[in-house]
């Protein structure tokens, strides 16, 4: 019940984290930090598929909603990232933990390991959002640069909260 | 039969996945005009590849028909074919013929064919190369040709028709040591035999000239028409020389006009006055009054 509250809690904040960076935080139009991904990314792989799809799509829909973008965006990404999470980390887990519960606290996941989950989801997330939200008018080289430069700078920013933040909330 | 309750799973999953990223697309084709555009090319494009598919598919299955459309419009277009052939075929006989009894009537003047008709006929075949040569052409009993016609071209004497088929004749050739035609020598009135005796097929003897008869190489020796075969003045050949034959003649050696060994048309002459002639020709000599 106390891992439920804790996740459910977690999920609003990061929920309210999404909306105010995109709200108040536009650095460049290129850019664009999306903390959502993280909370698909530390739910634990005993989460299913379904559950991870149907939480991504809710959580991607609320964020377009009330947000100011288009509606539905945010929602098919996070919908495919839950649907891969458990292909993408299935050969992490079976080599680093040996039990099916994921704690980031535990300090099992290194460093480096940590670091290609999240470049791995995040461009995972960040492909098809490119691909939308340009709608095909714009070119490869804008395109591939675009989601090299939101994959590096999110990443540095879901590694830093999880890091310095998240580890001790969880 | 039981499918392993993996594939359950996965085919549950991709039906969810599909689902949700639907309702997504949806929600973007509702909530922006140019995501609407691009999305619905691509469905567009999606579409039309099944179409395409679809529609060749559907040709594939429609393929025996078709088959028996072109196999119908092939025959249609061969029977066509056949019938213009043959159309041309007589366009191009016809003006052959005129071509050629021109060339005749230029050679052998008007007057001596007036009595005549023209039959164009293609040789089918050919021999020279034997004593006793014949030539087949393509104008038989349904062309009006009969035995006992003479055929020619404007260069020379051809022959003599000897046997007539339905739809082709035998034309026993010049080239023939039984053949001989009544023939002159310059502007003469005096009548000669021309046989080919065997040998070159660009020879042929010209006998029975009296002595009295003026000949010159070069001269040019003619048909003399004595015979319903054949009217007067064709150019037969030219004198190369000639020999007195037992102190009683002369013997002219020719050198013929008319090249066998290149023979793809020739006229079929029907002399209309020929029946008149032959029946003229039976009769026999008053007997003396007693």
């Amino acid at each position: 019940m106390m891992e439920s509250l804790k996740y459910i809690y977690g999920f609003i904040v990061i929920l309210v984290l999404q909306l105010l960076c995109s709200e108040f935080i536009n650095l460049w139009p290129m850019l664009y930090i999306a903390v959502i991904p993280l909370m698909i990314i530390l739910l634990p792989f005993s989460v299913s598929t379904y559950v991870l799809m149907i939480c991504g799509f809710a959580m991607g829909l609320l964020t377009d909603a009330l947000s100011d973008g288009v509606l539905g965006l945010n929602a098919a990404c996070c919908t495919l990232l839950g649907a891969c999470k458990n292909m993408i980390t299935k050969p992490m887990r079976k080599y680093d933990v040996q039990t099916d519960q994921f704690d980031m606290d535990s300090g099992e996941f290194r460093k480096g390991k940590l670091i290609l989950l999240l470049i791995i989801c995040y461009l995972v997330f960040f492909i098809p959002y490119v691909l939308i939200d340009g709608a095909g008018v714009s070119g490869i080289l804008y395109i591939v640069a675009r989601i090299a430069v939101n994959v590096v700078v999110n990443v540095i920013i879901a590694y830093l909260l999880i890091r310095l933040w998240i580890r001790r909330f969880f | 039969m039981k499918l392993p309750p993996l594939i359950y799973n996965s085919i549950g999953k991709f039906l969810v996945f599909a689902l949700l990223e639907t309702a997504c697309a949806l929600l973007i084709i509702k909530s922006s005009i140019v995501q609407k555009y691009r999305i619905m090319e691509g469905v567009r494009n999606v579409q039309s590849f099944f179409w395409e598919k679809g529609t060749a598919v559907k040709k594939y299955t429609s393929l025996s028909q078709s088959n028996k459309d072109l196999e119908e419009e092939n025959a249609r277009l061969l029977a066509q074919n056949i019938f213009l052939k043959d159309y041309i075929v007589k366009s191009q006989g016809e003006s052959k013929l005129e071509e050629l009894s021109s060339q005749l009537k230029d050679n052998a003047g008007d007057s001596s064919l007036t009595s005549y008709s023209f039959t164009l006929a293609k040789v089918i075949k050919n021999t020279i190369n034997t004593t006793h040569n014949y030539l087949v052409i393509d104008k038989g009993r349904r062309d009006g040709i009969t035995e006992d016609l003479g055929v020619v071209t404007p260069s020379g004497v051809v022959g003599i028709i000897r046997g007539v088929g339905e739809k082709f004749s035998y034309v026993l050739s010049f080239l023939n040591l039984r053949q001989s035609i009544s023939a002159k020598i310059g502007s003469t009135e005096s009548p000669g035999t021309l046989k080919w005796e065997g040998g070159s097929i660009y020879k042929a003897y010209l006998t029975e000239i009296p002595l009295n008869t003026e000949v010159a190489k070069g001269d040019t020796v003619y048909t003399s028409g004595n015979s319903s075969f054949f009217p007067s003045d064709i150019p037969v050949g030219k004198a190369i020389s000639f020999s007195v034959e037992n102190g009683a003649h002369k013997k002219v050696e020719v050198e013929l006009l008319q090249d066998f060994s290149n023979l793809d048309y020739v006229i079929v002459l029907k002399n209309h006055d020929k029946h008149e002639i032959d029946s003229l020709s039976m009769l026999k000599p008053p007997s003396p009054k007693k």
